[in-house]
């Protein structure tokens, strides 16, 4: 049993870790704007499945690629639109995406392919990189060595999401925008604008971690193929503390837990089910100890009417 | 304003939706599709292959590649006969004439592909993957450039959010604009 940890699992937990990490991101900037995005999960599906369908039709995973941004955007937008304009409760708003996303890329499946499950299998995948020097050298080879394109873009999405936050006049704004609302207003920041950006970018990320899925780690778009990791992203950004270094550390984790829940199956005597658990379950012990001491940010899922 | 900006979305929502629902050709071409249906059947996804899809197909009388031959019939035919299968004799059988076939039919499908073929074919894959990447760098940052240019133009001041958010999205669209919005307000 042991043999199954090996340098393997780390590189699998990196690559399973990619979606996590751009969902994760993603709702960093609607959160630290003062949006809650559970939609996450719902964003994810529906980026996966454009990203397949469009990857498919056009045989280049590049248009899918930028279509399955382009929608997670635009759903995240609904989102925004229900909860920014019209106030409505956030989390009531996000989970009716997340509904939306278990019927809509089944019916629509079904009148592309027939097949209310499955769509075919996309002609070209995204392509895998290989870094001269690194790939050769033993240790270094196999963790940083061979990687699909869009692994190494998550990875460099979080120092540039850090530097975005923490480093410019957007940043600052979109923090005031989250921490004190009516005190930004009073500055002359517009207060709907600047949470109408975070919870768009947050779609547009959450939709290219949906589209790993289907385009660089599978070849097709298959029946919840997110498996419920909007909500580990959401839970990795908790652990994060909304930051995007720590968020990073979680994303990490819960690939790893992923990974070993993979390699572990068929090894040690316990029911797959239950393996197939440690994941989920790993996210709510995180979330029960560590959400309290969190700092979230204070307008967080309250609803900002603007001064008229 | 923010009747007419939600009546716009909602608009270009439904154009959408009848785009994605309309026939299109990618079902009527030959090989490719016929590939694809092939490479769903023998998945190892198989858990995941919605099985109702088949009686669907017959009950509203589509035809499909794999549903016009009747599998079960012609292998029965040319595999067994009754009296051999008793016998547990299968030693008169087609077996190795099969293998041979399949083990031909490879031979030739490798040696139609040649080595400068394969080249050819990984060179346009590369291309396809450089320019791509290109055109995917090049959105991103085309959309960021653009919503900085406009920032404070009277195309954006003077649009309600939602609707700068779908224009940001589809940035093209928001240059196009420009001549006629693009005077700076503040």
């Amino acid at each position: 049993m042991w043999e199954i940890l090996d340098l393997e699992l780390i590189a699998s937990g990196l690559r399973l870790s990619t979606p996590l990490i751009l969902a994760a991101l993603g709702g960093m900037f609607s959160e630290r704007a003062g949006v809650v995005n559970i939609a996450l999960d719902g964003i994810m599906i529906f980026g996966a499945f454009t990203g397949a369908v469009v990857a498919y039709e056009t045989a280049n995973p590049w248009y899918g690629l930028l279509a399955a941004m382009a929608l997670g955007g635009l759903v995240a937008h609904i989102h925004g639109i229900a909860s920014i304009r019209y106030q409505a409760d956030q989390v009531v708003s996000g989970t009716a995406i997340n509904l939306l996303a278990i019927g809509v890329p089944a019916v629509l499946s079904n009148a592309l392919y027939n097949s209310t499950t499955v769509t075919p299998n996309i002609q070209l995948m995204l392509p895998i990189i290989h870094i001269p020097i690194i790939s050769s050298i033993p240790i270094l080879g196999t963790l940083l060595g061979k990687y699909s394109i869009l692994v190494f873009f998550a990875f460099a999405m979080v120092p540039l999401s850090w530097f975005v936050i923490q480093k410019t006049s957007f940043g600052l704004r979109l923090r005031a925008v989250g921490e004190n609302p009516e005190a930004a207003e009073t500055a002359g920041i517009n207060v709907y604008l600047m949470r109408y950006y975070a919870v768009w970018i947050s779609g547009l990320l959450a939709g290219l971690g949906g589209a790993f899925l289907s385009i660089a780690h599978g070849s097709s778009y298959v029946n919840n193929i997110s498996a419920g990791r909007g909500f580990i992203a959401l839970a990795a950004l908790i652990f994060g503390r909304y930051t995007p270094k720590l968020t990073l550390v979680g994303c990490m984790i819960f690939g790893i837990a992923d990974a070993f829940q993979i390699r572990v199956q068929g090894v040690i005597p316990i029911p797959v089910q239950f393996i197939q658990m440690f994941p989920y379950v790993l996210t709510m012990i995180v979330l029960a100890g560590l959400m309290g001491r969190a700092h979230v940010p204070a307008a967080d899922g309250i609803p900002y009417a603007q001064a008229k | 304003m923010t009747t007419r900006s939600i009546t716009i979305i909602f608009l270009a929502l439904l154009l959408a939706t009848v785009f994605i629902s309309a026939p299109h050709s990618s079902l009527n071409a030959e090989s490719a599709s016929t590939q694809q249906l092939e490479q769903i059947t023998s998945d190892s996804n198989l858990s995941n292959t919605n099985w109702d899809d088949d009686t669907e197909e017959k009950s509203t009388g589509k035809d499909s590649a794999l549903s016009a031959v009747n599998w079960d019939e012609k292998e029965d035919m040319e595999e067994t006969s009754p009296s051999e299968k008793e016998k547990g004799d299968f030693s008169g059988e087609s077996w190795e004439d099969e293998g041979s076939e399949n083990e031909s039919d490879a031979a030739d499908g490798l040696q139609a592909l040649n080595q400068s073929d394969i080249d050819k074919l990984d060179s346009q894959e590369r291309q396809v993957h450089i320019y791509g990447f290109i055109l995917f760098i090049g959105y991103i940052l085309g959309g960021i450039l653009t919503a900085f240019v406009t920032r404070n133009r009277k195309i954006a001041v003077s649009y309600p959010p939602e609707l700068l958010i779908l224009l940001h999205t589809f940035w093209p669209l928001e240059l196009l604009l420009i001549p006629f919005g693009g005077k700076p307000v503040r």
